[in-house]
């Protein structure tokens, strides 16, 4: 051993704090990243994530905190009865899934307290009898009652339970989704159904879909029904009081309002053409009449074209051979109760922003009802008067019904099925 | 008696006496101070290796669980804003099982790093036996080593040690150039430590970083007989 100095003198005597303070600092703070055996980089950067974690703490407590004073604010004692069956309507347009329900309630299942976030005046249609009313402000007011409503079951149209401003009430045990449409957990926001107890399904796609994001995400998994569109009943049975055939083929052109309509698009001329050589109703958006009142002006104002205008469009389906539109609530109603063809005209929607990012693999029911539903996209849209000939040259006679067989759960009968699942719900608890 | 006092005699202590029998172990058998010191470096990893590998297999669980929540914070990030995304963000927290003081917390792999790294550090900082002691071309262990015309040599070959491991082992450029911008900070904390340390963290680091490269091999190579394997079973 060599030695250039007398032993015994301490190794070291300059500072070494530098080295001490971050030796602690990491003990204190760390969180780990890699596992090497040694401190080097890559445990500075699990350092780094520390204080970015510290900082995301800091932030996230903040805002929590606002989120919550917010809530506070908006408290208020309801004063609402013990409820057995609440059910919660955000907007007069779901009233018609929630009737067929309650008409087809049994007595014994017990009374309804029917919650609306507007008022009902006598205008609306009659609540069945022994339906008590309730009439409750509409967004963070409302949202706050129905958060510490008490009693067994509520029932609701409105998704993302338990995400936003609508939180799951302690005192109320069972939480209830129906579907007011043929959806299919693809365009919904995220975590639409995740929190609710029981979702009473349109049909198997919702239904296998639900599973699958309930698979991903691992949450408890929620008692799916095999429900049902209560409000198709209704419109079915309209749909029934058939009118005479008609002696030419009637094209209804019923698109959506705002930017991305049909008519701020692609303009009004393409109605003209198709009117050259079908019969054509044109439906406007009712919206359309207060947004874009120059453009609903100039509608009223087509020759050789009906312009219906009357509140609900089931005169208007019932009367066409074929629809064009460009939203697909209205499509699925006239083609699956109708039973005729549509055309889509749409860009396909990216999923990235909704439940659908998961569900990339699996068939949409845009894929699946194509046979009787042509999309057409905006680039062809110059042939939309030959792909019209083109889909009423074709016999759907067979294909719609089974294909509606494949997508939708007691068509006809979803209101009877739902009233006696929520029943069972109802006895069970 | 302090708080740093208690944790320092319940951590550090028992691992420093351990160290220190270890080195006068190794010492007694070679008397050669600067091999010794790289002894002692090789013996603590060896020692440490199956907690090492016990620690990566549940690090690397909670980091895939980490990464999975990440990946859904973006995406959420990407498509909505203020009071929507902050919601999300909350509910998808809620999915993971996330808490936002669990950031605070320390693994218990980097725990161990640390209070091996500060054990070592109280060990070989305070050990008379360098001082004043000269290993091949390196006058005084207990000196920084001012190999090269007055620069010292060790702190950057750590440094390239580590820069080779931030290069392998952290495959995502961001991340990747936090690791360098540390890597570069410790160049810069441990510059002028003596040469001692240096040289133990040095060859600490060169073992981790072929233990961390033979693991690799012998992974590819399992996992390319095992196809074999599948193939094989499959024709026949």
């Amino acid at each position: 051993m060599k030695k250039n100095a007398p032993p015994n003198r301490p190794l070291r005597q300059r500072n070494t704090w530098p080295i001490d303070a971050f030796a602690a600092f990491v003990a204190i703070f760390a969180m780990s990243k890699t596992a090497h055996a040694y401190i080097d980089p890559g445990t500075g950067s699990a350092i780094l994530y520390v204080i970015t974690g510290l900082v995301l703490s800091i932030y996230f407590g903040f805002k929590n905190l606002i989120f919550k004073v917010e809530e506070l604010l908006y408290r208020k004692k309801t004063g609402f009865p013990v409820c057995n069956l609440a059910i919660h309507c955000e907007d007069p347009r779901y009233e018609n899934t929630f009737f067929p329900i309650m008409n087809a309630l049994p007595k014994d299942a017990g009374p309804v307290q029917f919650f609306t976030m507007y008022e009902r005046d006598a205008s609306f249609r009659p609540l069945p009898d022994g339906v008590q009313h309730f009439a409750i402000p509409p967004g963070l007011l409302g949202y706050s009652m129905l958060n510490r409503l008490e009693g067994k079951v509520l029932l609701t149209t409105t998704p993302q339970l338990d995400v936003m401003m609508f939180k799951r009430s302690k005192k109320m045990k069972h939480y209830c989704y129906v579907e007011h449409a043929l959806g299919e957990s693809r365009f919904v926001r995220p975590f639409a159904y995740d929190f609710y107890d029981t979702v009473l399904c349109c049909g198997p796609l919702l239904k296998n879909n639900i599973k699958t994001i309930e698979k991903i995400r691992g949450f408890n998994s929620k008692t799916l029904l095999e429900t049902g569109i209560p409000h198709w009943d209704e419109l079915l049975q309209a749909a029934a009081q058939n009118a005479p055939p008609n002696d030419a083929p009637v094209v209804l052109i019923a698109p959506s309002w705002g930017p991305s309509s049909l008519f701020e698009v692609f303009g009004l001329d393409f109605v003209e053409k198709v009117a050259a050589q079908f019969r054509v109703i044109v439906r406007p958006h009712p919206q359309m009449r207060i947004s874009q009142a120059a453009l609903y002006e100039q509608i009223l104002g087509f020759e050789n074209v009906h312009v219906d205008t009357e509140p609900t469009p089931a005169s208007a389906l019932q009367k066409a051979d074929i629809l064009v539109s460009d939203i697909s609530g209205i499509v699925d109603e006239f083609v699956f109760i109708h039973e005729k063809p549509a055309i889509v005209v749409g860009h396909s929607v990216a999923v990235d922003a909704f439940e659908g990012h998961f569900l990339k693999d699996v068939r949409s029911l845009r894929e699946i009802r194509s046979d009787v539903v042509m999309v057409l996209s905006p680039d062809d849209f110059g042939a939309v008067t030959t792909k019209i000939a083109q889909m009423l040259g074709k016999d759907f006679a067979k294909r719609i019904p089974a294909l509606r067989n494949e997508l939708v759960y007691n068509f006809g009968a979803a209101g009877p099925a739902a009233a006696h699942q929520i029943k069972e719900i109802l006895q069970c608890l | 008696m302090s708080i740093v006092e208690i944790l320092k005699a319940l951590l550090l202590t028992p691992l420093i006496e351990i160290w220190a029998t270890l080195f006068d172990f190794i010492i007694r058998h070679i008397l050669d101070p600067g091999f010794a010191v790289i002894l002692l470096s090789v013996s603590v990893n060896i020692l440490l290796t199956p907690v090492y590998f016990q620690m990566e297999r549940a690090s690397q669980k909670r980091n895939k669980h980490r990464d999975a929540m990440l990946s859904e914070i973006d995406r959420i990030k990407a498509h909505y804003k203020g009071r929507e995304r902050y919601y999300y963000i909350k509910t998808i927290h809620r999915q993971f099982h996330h808490k936002n003081w669990h950031g605070l917390l320390i693994s218990p792999d980097l725990l161990l790093q640390v209070v091996v790294f500060a054990s070592v550090y109280q060990y070989l900082s305070h050990k008379p036996m360098m001082a004043g002691v000269a290993w091949g071309p390196i006058q005084n262990l207990a000196e920084p080593d001012k190999l090269l015309w007055g620069v010292n040599l060790l702190p950057f070959a750590m440094t390239a040690l580590n820069i080779l491991s931030s290069w392998k082992y952290t495959p995502i450029a961001k991340k990747r150039y936090v690791s360098l911008g540390f890597a570069a900070l410790f160049l810069v904390l441990l510059y002028n430590s003596p040469a001692a340390l240096l040289l133990y963290w040095t060859f600490n680091n060169l073992f981790s970083y072929l233990r961390n490269l033979s693991s690799d091999v012998l992974k590819k190579s399992l996992s390319k007989a095992g196809a074999a394997m599948a193939k094989i079973a499959e024709q026949s």
